[in-house]
């Protein structure tokens, strides 16, 4: 086979970081506080249930059908024809996420900081270096992924330390004002990022010590739970019922804080590690797209289609939403539903029919 | 491919050199007759705003002024901006000064512009004018400061008076039965100086996000103690049958607010504790003696009570406007009664309400000295006086 590349579980782990929280933590306490109010950094903590479902799921699906991913077993169970209808599908979903991705990022770089540069400039910079990633293959996606999510990690934890002296906590109670549903309801948004893990799918097969995967992702589930929790916590904490208003509350966090007087507008910090980020998450959902590709085509040498996939994501990106309105109303409104049906049903139902239909991967690698 | 991705990194559409920037540290926005809306901004001049450089000479000022008309804004900035050979820039503002007219109208048609603007900050410094406009006040020069907005945002940190952000004043017109409370500042003549300079004078009290009245320093303080706000101040107090005054630096105040639920009414409890350190003591009294001591503390402690008591007379009656954010607090306590009471807190419940003060202050040191040093030994007061 021409992927000998593993994985080891660190690299596995730092990986599902940034997949969930690159966009997550930018986007999500304000369209969570928009329906939970003051109680939404509780509602992380359920999504997080939910990405623990998704992640079981997955994982279950990997032991069934061991050295394949979902696009490559999706046909052994509901055979040829309709197996492959939803292979295609999630392809395109893939194909879709990478898309928003981009537009995500394009969206939040000419709002707070590059105003007059043309979106197509910045996203020429981010899938130029995409390509290039998904050219050299996971693994030296994986090896850049320590470092960044550390550094990532390093200035996130950096600017909730800084934050502590000025959250009032006040503005987080009371509890449970409109009662318990609004957070559950809030609940259903951040889900999706969650679900996004789904694409573990495409890793499980390379990774050298399978048998730990599964401590391994639903630690790190946790894990991004917390720093989502944190993230809705500390904004709320510090501008209170303005965080609904904002569109990246946690940039307006970093712009606000001050060190002693002399530092001041950490903002570029969040900017950089933000970006470095993003690019981590779009690489990734690049790569997976192209690899989708390939195994629902059958296509040996994968890399042929790295170029023309960038250009159809590129072009989605600017087709599938009008402005950044219509982005956020669909990462609030449509996202959830179409997240799960996606992330949850659709493995979910497979798992069910390869346990009814008896279908199983052959172990021929093992 | 190096050669070719580095041109990515040296190119820059939104490239912007400080010298062509030119550095916005106050904007004042005025109503005029017509209802458009007068922006003024306060430039810093480069090359002469440096902290050295002592004895700046008259003729060369270190800030300039311009003012433009509009119907918001943007449109009046715009106007301001075709002026200018440089690029207005906001990320440095200190001071956002609304007029005084403006604010009787209502401030809230002004404020989008300032968190929509992705270069303004949510810790500028928002203050209203009292008895002059804001394009007069940024016009005025201070002695201390090269740029005199620089001045303002010094004395507000210094938290003599009130400090309000631009978050603070968001998150108070966002809360429901919560009105923002805003430092004044008004212009006076300094002594020794023949040009006129400003300061702060008190608060102003809005409800909603209109200006109904105005507080003076001794409530504005009133207000810090009410809010748990206060950081150190002094109290001079005069005991009763006694010769003189005591002063002392009230330091590590807390105050506390609870509501409890009495006979179906709601009650608020507000204690106040702090510790005092005499600082000037003329009168006859023997600080080393624990009743005399007493004595002070008591004194203190009413004094304070007192200036709390009548600034919520004066907010809770006269003004009728919540600007301690007591509401919240039965918000916290009581969330299914204040979903009924919200709507009509500040109006009809709030000066209604039941507030209840009790202040505690303790004297901890009493300097370096017990009697002074000055009077002679027949003269010193040990016991308690008659």
């Amino acid at each position: 086979m021409e992927n000998k590349e593993t994985i080891s579980n660190i690299q596995y782990s730092l990986l599902l970081l940034p997949l969930v929280t690159a966009t997550g933590i930018l986007y999500v306490p304000s369209v969570t506080t928009a329906v939970a109010g003051r109680d939404a950094w509780l509602s992380p903590l359920f999504s997080g249930l939910l990405g623990i479902v998704v992640v079981w799921i997955i994982y279950k699906l990997s032991t069934r059908f061991p050295e394949q991913s979902i696009v490559e077993y999706c046909p052994k169970i509901f055979g040829k024809w309709i197996g492959n209808v939803f292979a295609a599908y999630l392809v395109l979903y893939f194909a879709s996420v990478s898309a928003t991705v981009l537009r995500e990022f394009s969206d939040f770089v000419n709002t707070v900081g590059l105003r007059l540069t043309p979106p197509l400039a910045l996203i020429i910079c981010m899938v130029t270096l995409s390509v290039y990633v998904t050219w050299q293959g996971i693994e030296v996606l994986l090896r850049t992924t320590i470092w960044i999510v550390l550094f990532t990690l390093f200035i996130y934890i950096v600017i909730v330390i800084l934050s502590i002296p000025v959250i009032d906590l006040k503005q987080i109670r009371p509890f449970f004002e409109n009662g318990f549903k609004p957070v559950l309801k809030a609940a259903l948004i951040p889900a999706p990022w969650f679900g996004e893990l789904m694409t573990i799918s495409f890793l499980i097969p390379r990774l050298n010590q399978p048998q730990k995967t599964s401590s391994v992702s639903v630690y790190m589930v946790i894990f991004i739970t917390i720093i989502m929790m944190l993230t809705n916590f500390t904004t709320i904490g510090v501008f209170g019922p303005l965080v609904s208003r904002m569109t990246f509350p946690l940039y307006e966090l970093a712009r606000f804080l001050s060190v002693g007087d002399f530092l001041e507008r950490l903002d570029p910090f969040i900017l950089a590690v933000w970006l470095m980020a993003v690019f981590l998450k779009f690489s990734f959902f690049h790569y997976i797209t192209v690899q989708g590709i390939a195994q629902l085509f059958q296509i040996k040498d994968y890399h042929i289609l790295i170029i023309p996939t960038a250009i159809i994501i590129v072009v989605l990106s600017f087709r599938l939403y009008a402005n950044s309105a219509d982005l956020i109303s669909f990462l609030s409104i449509t996202y959830p539903i179409y997240g799960t049906l996606m992330q949850l049903i659709i493995p979910a139902i497979m798992l069910v029919s390869s346990y009814v239909l008896k279908r199983k991967g052959d172990r021929n690698h093992e | 491919m190096i050669f070719l991705l580095s041109f990515g990194l040296v190119g820059c559409w939104d490239r912007v050199e400080v010298n062509d920037i030119a550095i916005v540290m106050a904007t004042g926005v005025d109503l005029l007759p017509d209802h458009k809306l007068k922006v003024s901004a306060q430039y810093a001049l480069p090359g002469s705003s440096g902290q050295k450089g002592g004895g700046a000479s008259e003729s060369k000022k270190a800030y300039f002024v311009d003012s433009s008309v509009g119907v918001d804004l943007r449109d009046a900035t715009q106007q301001i901006q075709e002026r200018l050979s440089r690029r207005n820039f906001v990320a440095h503002r200190r001071i956002f000064v609304i007029g005084e007219k403006l604010a009787r109208q209502g401030i809230r048609p002004i404020l989008d512009e300032l968190s929509r603007n992705p270069e303004s900050r949510l810790r500028t410094y928002v203050v209203i004018t009292k008895g002059i406009t804001a394009s007069d006040l940024l016009q005025t020069s201070y002695p201390f400061e090269k740029i005199p907005m620089e001045a303002l945002r010094e004395i507000e940190r210094s938290r003599v008076g009130l400090e309000v952000q631009l978050k603070d004043m968001l998150i108070a017109l966002a809360t429901e039965g919560q009105s923002p409370v805003l430092p004044a500042v008004g212009k006076v003549q300094l002594q020794g100086d023949t040009k006129a300079s400003f300061r702060l004078i008190g608060g102003a009290v809005f409800k909603d996000d209109k200006l109904v009245g105005w507080l003076n320093d001794s409530s504005t303080r009133g207000i810090l103690w009410l809010r748990n706000e206060v950081k150190r101040t002094v109290v001079t107090v005069k005991i009763p049958k006694v010769q003189g005054y005591i002063s002392s630096d009230v330091v590590r105040a807390n105050t506390k607010v609870s509501a409890k639920k009495e006979n179906g009414a709601i009650v608020l409890y507000v204690k106040s504790m702090a510790e005092a350190d005499v600082t000037e003591n003329t009168t006859e009294l023997d600080l080393m003696e624990p009743q005399n001591v007493k004595l002070v503390e008591d004194e203190i402690s009413k004094r304070v009570n007192d200036r709390m008591q009548s600034t919520l007379d004066k907010i809770q009656h006269e003004y009728k406007s919540d600007v301690v954010g007591y509401g919240e607090i039965i918000h916290r306590t009581y969330p299914r009664d204040w979903r009924t009471m919200k709507s009509n807190w500040e109006t009809g419940l709030f000066p209604k309400t039941k507030i209840l003060i009790s202040v505690s202050i303790k004297v901890r040191r009493v300097g370096m000295t017990g009697p002074s040093l000055d009077i002679p030994e027949k003269e010193i007061k040990r016991g308690a006086p008659q």
